[in-house]
């Protein structure tokens, strides 16, 4: 079943807080409330014709304004796959938590808490799962600084040069035909 | 099967609290368990991942996309060329970019190669854990012949960075192609050498039969994928089911677990379905050398400055472990906005908390082992 017919099975069987089918080049999917995530997720793991019942993955993105959580499942059994996502608050962002639903989630949201510092309400055992206990900040948030020192160890070498990330650049095409060029020339 | 333990009730014993790793032989890496046992059976158990943290997900959101590629060898180091493809088809959805035939085949045998290499590893080691030294130096002998195959068309035994975006480094040759086809006629005479000393062993179907049994439906639930998935008896791989590369071209079977020596879906059903797996790849490998086209190994129309338009990509291969999905998401520059990595081991270890309790303390080794994990992919 293509993701357009999931979302149209959903508006169909009138399930609360379905919003829209984002139609993105590459990947489409459905954008739900996040309050009503868990109730969903149930729907599209127990309907016959559906039967979405396991959890790929779990992400979690950090945009400059808000947070995005992306669950991608599939079906074992009728062999199709569908993306939900759901949009957060960019100052404090909390989802329900889907291990009721999926355990594998379980793990995937806390590594999603440790990492982006998203909040999953009514998880189990929410606590960091790489990072050592007391670590301050979330490292993949895009405001992230890394800390100099963690509970008296220095993480950084004040000899050394900071590492600077890359820039990210967005050259005009112009530009872009100089290098091939360049590159070609070689 | 789980041991009966009402026979025990009138025993006056003491709950004990053990560690277990992070350095410890059987945890195949730095794995740690927390386990508490009342006398020899376990009643709680808990996992502590995160020694082997290299922050991969944050160095792939601060490099260019090519420079990436390198990075992902590392995570499930025992089969680095699936890692690499994961990574790479999901930048080429990205980019929209068609690969060449002959790179699709290419890149369908050295997966199969390394998933060999990968499942070899699984059955020297399981039989390592279980005691058995032998059968570890009869897997690395083949493992060897593979390696020396891939440092033949990279340079590199285990770290290859060989599958790029858009295609693959190098071409092979008439003479690798003529002693891969050597490797596999040598590989299936071996394998039966692994049975007789191993498959059939009493003492190693003793440890293996009937312990740690986990239904279809657990193993669906708690994220399990790959050959751990079809030991509990369902159905399901990615290279049938959502398939890539060449796999709808070439004739092979998917292997399910069906309780050879005990009940569908226990230690030895993992382990066995693995070794059935060995014989897949063979065959599909040897279609595929039959069938290798002529033509370019890299996509010929790909710039060389990466930069695909904003959007996101999401493509599921299978590993040797299970589902590896890379979930890139671009904002139009050079640099990823964000690379997600969905690794097996990770999924397949969560469940511990939940089988381990029940269980003889000597059977966790024999559960671990069966699940055959990688440290690197689980702490990523």
């Amino acid at each position: 079943m293509q993701p357009a017919e999931v979302f149209e099975k959903l508006k169909g069987a009138e399930i609360e807080g379905v919003l829209e089918f984002v139609d993105g080049p590459k990947d489409q999917s459905i954008l739900v409330e996040a309050q009503k995530l868990p109730a969903i997720l149930e729907f599209l793991k127990t309907d016959d014709a559906l039967r979405f019942d396991q959890l790929s993955i779990l992400s979690g993105v950090h945009y400059e304004d808000r947070f995005e959580c992306v669950y991608h499942i599939l079906s074992t059994v009728l062999h199709h796959d569908v993306i939900v996502r759901v949009n957060l608050d960019g100052e404090n962002p909390a989802v329900p938590t889907a291990s009721g639903v999926y355990p594998t989630a379980d793990w995937h949201e806390r590594e999603t808490f440790d990492l982006v510092g998203i909040n999953f309400e009514g998880h189990p055992d929410q606590r960091r799962i790489y990072l050592p206990e007391g670590w301050v900040g979330h490292p993949l948030r895009r405001d992230y600084e890394f800390p100099e020192e963690f509970q008296g160890i220095p993480l950084t070498d004040k000899k050394r040069e900071a590492w600077e990330p890359l820039p990210r650049e967005e050259k005009t095409p112009a530009e872009d035909a100089k290098q091939e060029d360049k590159n070609t020339e070689k | 099967m789980k041991p009966d333990t009402e026979q025990y009730i009138d025993v006056p014993t003491q709950e004990m609290l053990i560690s277990m790793g992070p350095q410890h032989p059987a945890t195949h890496g730095v794995l740690r368990l927390v386990i508490k046992a009342d006398g020899e059976i376990i009643t709680w158990a808990d996992v502590d991942v995160g020694n082997l943290h290299r922050a991969e997900e944050k160095i792939g959101q601060s490099l260019k996309y090519p420079q990436f590629v390198p990075y992902t060898d590392r995570l499930d180091y025992l089969a680095g060329m699936n890692n690499n493809l994961g990574y790479c088809l999901s930048v080429e959805k990205l980019l929209g970019v068609e690969v060449p035939d002959r790179a699709s085949y290419i890149r369908t045998i050295v997966c199969e190669l390394n998933r060999i290499a990968s499942h070899l590893v699984a059955f020297g080691t399981y039989s390592l854990d279980l005691g058995a030294w032998t059968p570890l130096l009869y897997a690395f002998r083949e493992r060897e012949w593979i390696l020396k195959l891939f440092e033949q068309i990279c340079g590199a035994r285990m770290t290859f960075n060989y599958i790029r975006i858009g295609g693959v480094a190098a071409d092979l040759t008439p003479e690798w192609v003529a002693d891969c086809r050597r490797f596999l006629d040598e590989q299936e005479k071996r394998w039966h050498e692994y049975n007789r000393i191993l498959s059939g062993n009493q003492i190693f179907i003793k440890r293996t039969a009937d312990v740690a049994t986990v239904t279809g439906p657990d193993a669906i639930d708690f994220g399990w994928t790959g050959p751990c998935l079809r030991a509990s008896g369902v159905d399901f791989d990615l290279r049938r089911d959502f398939p890539y590369l060449v796999y709808d071209k070439v004739d092979w079977d998917v292997c399910v677990g069906e309780g050879l020596k005990g009940t569908v879906g226990d230690c030895y059903d993992r382990y066995w379905v693995r070794m059935l797996e060995i014989i897949e790849s063979v065959r599909i490998v040897r279609q595929c050398l039959d069938a290798l086209p002529e033509g370019d190994i890299k996509a010929p129309k790909l710039k060389k400055v990466i930069k695909p338009p904003a959007g996101e990509a999401y493509v599921r291969t299978e590993n040797p472990k299970g589902e590896v999905g890379y979930f890139v998401v671009s904002d139009g520059s050079n640099i990823p906005y964000r690379v997600r990595i969905r690794a097996p081991s990770f999924n397949n270890l969560s469940i511990i908390p939940k089988v381990l309790p029940g269980l003889m303390v000597a059977d966790v080794v024999a559960f671990i082992g069966s699940l055959d994990i990688v440290l690197g992919e689980v702490d990523r």
